[in-house]
């Protein structure tokens, strides 16, 4: 199939012609920074743009304190936090609550603390695991930790790392703002994932320039062979999502 | 002796020793060692918290709210511990120590969290909702509904909404019987619960419709009343709920579907049978995709909502999901072979099967998708399974497979069905008993190749247990299987199973105290004295002449149809013996003033079964010609032949008119040998034309060109008897040969 081809300034012109509202732009980001917790930037934005958070920012407030003691690996404080907040979330949340268990027997072993990690895991790990057999091999893969030197690289070495802290914060951050009732997925991901998607469907249909670097949202064109095509009238540019 | 900190912490609550603020310390403490910690859930149990936690939350006064909050959130963990630690807050009496917390005069937040506690606490169903429905508990519950109310405090309007979303929770689970539904209606809940479904509220909404679900379920009363009520912009409640049904959250939808299905079931919202069809149900279907709690539940409302529709049964195999339900069942196997049963799948797997046995209910070509989706050998090993809601819905799986014939033949016996179906027939649980005893009737008919094994494994024996089982589902599909055992069957089955059932049981099951049980006994007489004089004389025998006839005879004063017409039947049969079978009826009067009264049924198969006793009764034989001849004497001096010829006249339907020709026929040869004067000692004038016998029939005398359909062999049963009657009401009619077989016939169950 001869595909259409669309110059940049075709592209560009036609980019230019739509209207994006500037209010729908300041929404999108209020509910980036408010679902992902990040309380005094939601203030601030607020302040200086002038759009209205919709939910109460001081709820914002007890999410934030979470968040900020799992990264430190303060989990057990964490902990305390969402039973003053929410006293049924850990216990509907088998798996959340299994993660944060894992997280403070990491974090006794990134102390050295290995008695009283071999204590943690028979007291406390041992009978989830027995409850919830699919927890197992997380359970085996964490107590392997010990078998390793701390600070040389390891298979299992990745559960030592600040990502795993992050992955942990989100996962307890998500089950908060469920039980809010709150969406606990950001709007603008989807946006762009929505994006790509619309990008790989039009180029089995044209060539165009594109975006491949969503940071820098630079339209670059491929290179290619013939021109041909038609000059489109109304070829349906953004719109074949 | 060291205390654990533990057990410091269970003393530290002890009213007369502490300052209320060490106290609090130490519930926090408990507190956040028992969420989501099972084993220190127990623990604490053991160590007997639970009364130190009632004395706290007993206290009159309110002062220490901050202390009685706490106290009352670390029971609600409890709470949601496994059954055991439910059952042990509830017996230990905590329930109506919680339920007084609700006092609205209280904090706020106590309120919220008992409300949230005795949630927790009625997700048992062991647990006894008396408590709630007496005094002013009910009232005071459903006031707690009411959001708008001017008794609430300003500034707490978000713990009210959650407080009045628990209450509805609250309500959904204690609303099982009627008695509980119309007091629940009756104290004023359901325009409360209109305004929390109208809130636009997401929890708010999906506790409303969750409590408006359980008051409709099975309530055709409440049903309409809710389906008549107006929302507050003058909308009817299921448009408003069919929009739900679209949401983004699955649980919302969910919910939405589960109102829409029992106010379907309802029949009160037949305007909305399409939206049903097009949006519900695919809706549903699709959530069996879905994981958690979602797709736990939802093919349970899926099976309530096709039950007994074919419509919407073939719809949904045509939306694929027998692969999908299979494909759950078969997973769930495949973990269990890993981890053991570990039990908290076991709902979903339930439901899965109740689902699958809904589905291949009453069409076969559903029936076949699930065998071609093997998952069979997943639903026999489920017979098996520990937990009571899995082996009851996997045999409510094999009896809707059952129902075909070609499957009874092939499949099932294949993947092994008989000895998990036997070793159900001794279950404790009522509900699989009665699944189980349904599935054996399909099992034991003639068609099955397993009624011959059945047999040899002693189920005769079976059977005569759970007649005395005092079960009335249990003992009519019993007799039903008996009665099927039976049919068509071998004499010597037919002793066999009579000798170990014993005709003293027959007796007792044919004056029992529902109508359906002697119905079915009835046709089991029918069934054993069809086809041959040795089995009509092996009931004669077994029962005793007089107390047969004496049976059939009041059976046959009784206004019920269906009694009269397998009273008839064996009547027929009967009258298919030997000359003593035949005298035997014709000796009583009141039998055969029975007969002619069932030749003006309004019913025409009553009348076309009646007339059939006298065909029979005056069935041409040259070697008993002289009996014939009395007994159509006697037959005439009692109206008979005036009465057929009434009919021959006046009855418009065909069946009854061909049977009326017969009969007339018989009376006519009979006139024609013997003359008008029905002199007995008569010598017959012409026997050309008479040797009709009793073997197929041939053309006969009365130049009547009518007379010929109803001689076609192909409706008479190979051994060319007179006809014994057709078979009683089927399921599937197109597997079952209909017609001339004469015995009672053979029901799918």
């Amino acid at each position: 199939m001869v595909k259409k081809a669309i110059s940049k300034d075709d592209w560009s012109a036609r980019l230019a012609e739509v209207q994006v509202d500037r209010d729908d732009l300041n929404k999108l980001i209020m509910n980036y920074l408010i679902i992902e917790g990040y309380k005094d930037a939601a203030e601030k934005f607020s302040q200086e743009s002038g759009a209205k958070p919709p939910v109460n920012l001081e709820s914002i407030q007890n999410r934030m304190v979470v968040r900020t003691a799992i990264q430190r690996g303060h989990i057990e404080e964490a902990i305390e936090h969402v039973n003053d907040l929410n006293p049924e979330i850990l216990d509907t949340n088998p798996k959340l609550f299994f993660h944060l268990q894992q997280q403070r027997l990491i974090e006794y072993i990134r102390e050295g603390r290995v008695t009283e990690a071999l204590e943690f895991a028979q007291e406390e790990l041992a009978p989830r695991g027995e409850e919830n057999p699919e927890f197992l091999s997380e359970l085996e893969r964490t107590m392997s930790l010990l078998a390793f030197e701390l600070n040389s690289p390891s298979p299992v070495s990745d559960l030592l790392t600040p990502a795993q802290r992050q992955k942990l914060a989100s996962e307890l951050n998500s089950a908060l703002l469920l039980s809010q009732s709150q969406e606990k997925d950001p709007k603008l991901p989807a946006l762009l994932k929505m994006c790509w998607w619309a990008q790989q469907q039009l180029d089995e249909r044209c060539t165009y320039p594109k975006i491949k670097d969503f940071t820098k949202a630079e339209l670059v064109m491929e290179p290619m062979g013939a021109v041909g095509g038609s000059q489109g009238s109304s070829s349906s540019a953004v719109a074949g999502a | 002796m060291t205390l654990t900190p533990h057990e410091v912490a269970v003393s530290q609550l002890a009213t007369d020793q502490v300052v209320p603020l060490d106290r609090i310390k130490s519930l926090r403490f408990i507190k956040n060692n028992i969420i989501g910690n099972k084993t220190k859930k127990d623990l604490y149990i053991q160590l007997g918290i639970v009364s130190r936690l009632q004395d706290i939350i007993s206290v009159k006064d309110d002062k220490d709210s901050q202390l009685k909050i706490q106290a009352v959130i670390v029971l609600g963990s409890f709470a949601f511990g496994n059954e055991s630690n439910i059952l042990a807050l509830a017996n230990s009496g905590v329930v109506e120590p919680l339920l007084n917390c609700l006092n609205p005069s209280g904090d706020p937040k106590l309120i919220e969290a008992a409300a949230r506690t005795l949630n927790a606490i009625y997700a048992s169903p062991k647990v006894s909702r008396q408590q709630l429905f007496m005094g002013n508990h009910l009232h005071v519950l459903v006031q707690l509904l009411d959001t708008f109310s001017s008794k609430h405090r300003p500034g707490q309007e978000i713990v009210q909404v959650h407080t009045a979303e628990l209450v509805a929770s609250i309500l959904a689970r204690c609303c099982e019987t009627l008695e509980q539904q119309m007091q629940i209606a009756d104290s004023g809940a359901i325009p409360l619960l209109m305004r929390l479904l109208a809130s636009g509220i997401s929890k708010s909404q999906e506790a409303a419709l969750g409590a408006l679900a359980a008051l409709v379920k099975d309530n055709p009363e409440l049903a309409q009343v809710i389906a008549q009520m107006r929302l507050e912009k003058g909308e009817r409640p299921a448009p408003f709920i069919l929009r739900l049904v679209r949401d983004k959250s699955p649980t919302m939808r969910l919910a939405a579907a589960t109102c829409l299905t029992y106010l379907n079931r309802a029949g009160v919202i037949p305007e909305h049978d399409g939206d049903i069809m097009l949006i519900v149900l695919p809706i549903l279907v699709k959530m069996l995709q879905l994981t958690g709690a979602v797709q736990e539940t939802a093919p349970q409302v899926l099976a309530h909502l096709i039950w007994e529709s074919e419509n919407m049964q073939k719809a949904v195999c045509d939306m694929e999901a027998i692969p999908k339900l299979a494909s759950i069942i078969s997973q769930m196997d495949e973990e269990d072979n890993v981890y053991g049963i570990v039990g908290q799948k076991d709902k979903l797997k339930e439901n899965s099967l109740l689902a699958l046995a809904a589905i291949s209910q009453l069409k076969e070509d559903c029936r076949k998708q699930v065998i071609e989706a093997k998952v069979l050998s997943h639903i026999v090993s489920a017979m098996s399974h520990p937990a009571v809601g899995v082996r009851a819905a996997a045999c409510q799986c094999t009896r809707s497979l059952s129902r075909s014939v070609k499957n009874l033949r092939t499949s099932l016996v294949d993947a092994g069905i008989e000895n998990p179906l036997f070793q159900l027939l001794s279950d404790e649980d009522l509900g699989v008993l009665r699944s189980a005893t349904a599935t054996l009737c399909n099992i034991v008919l003639d068609v099955s190749p397993m009624k011959k094994t059945i047999m040899e494994r002693g189920i005769v024996a079976k059977f005569v247990r759970m007649i005395s089982y005092g079960d009335n589902v249990v003992r009519l599909n019993t007799v039903w299987a008996i009665k099927n055992l039976v049919f068509e069957a071998e004499s010597e089955v037919k002793e066999n199973v009579m000798r170990q059932f014993g005709y003293n049981n027959l007796v007792l099951l044919l004056n029992d105290s529902e109508p359906a049980v002697q119905e079915q006994a009835l046709n089991l007489v029918r069934n054993l004295a069809h086809k041959r004089e040795h089995d009509i004389e092996q009931v004669f025998r077994g029962l005793g002449n007089g107390q047969l006839l004496s049976i059939i005879e009041e059976k046959l004063s009784w206004d019920d149809p269906r009694l009269l017409e397998h009273a008839l039947y064996v009547l027929v049969n009967i009258a298919t013996g030997t000359e003593y079978h035949k005298q035997s009826i014709l000796k009583r009067q009141g039998i055969l003033r029975s007969v002619l009264r069932s030749m003006n049924h309004e019913s025409a198969a009553i009348r076309v079964a009646s007339i059939w006793v006298i065909i029979n009764l005056t069935w041409p034989d040259d070697k008993v010609s002289h009996s014939v001849h009395e007994c159509v004497a006697l037959l005439r001096s009692m109206g008979f032949e005036d009465r057929l010829l009434a009919l021959d006249t006046t009855d418009h339907d065909l069946d009854v008119n061909n049977r009326v020709k017969t009969a007339l026929q018989h009376f006519l040869m009979d006139q024609q040998q013997y003359g008008h004067n029905n002199n007995v000692s008569g010598v017959p004038s012409d026997q050309t034309g008479s040797g009709i016998g009793r073997h197929g029939h041939s053309s006969s005398r009365y130049p009547d060109p009518q007379q010929q359909q109803d001689i076609s062999p192909s409706s008479s049963s190979s051994s060319g008897d007179a006809f014994g009657g057709s078979a009683g009401s089927a399921m599937d009619t197109t597997h079952i040969v209909t017609g001339g077989s004469g015995a009672g016939g053979h029901d799918r169950r």
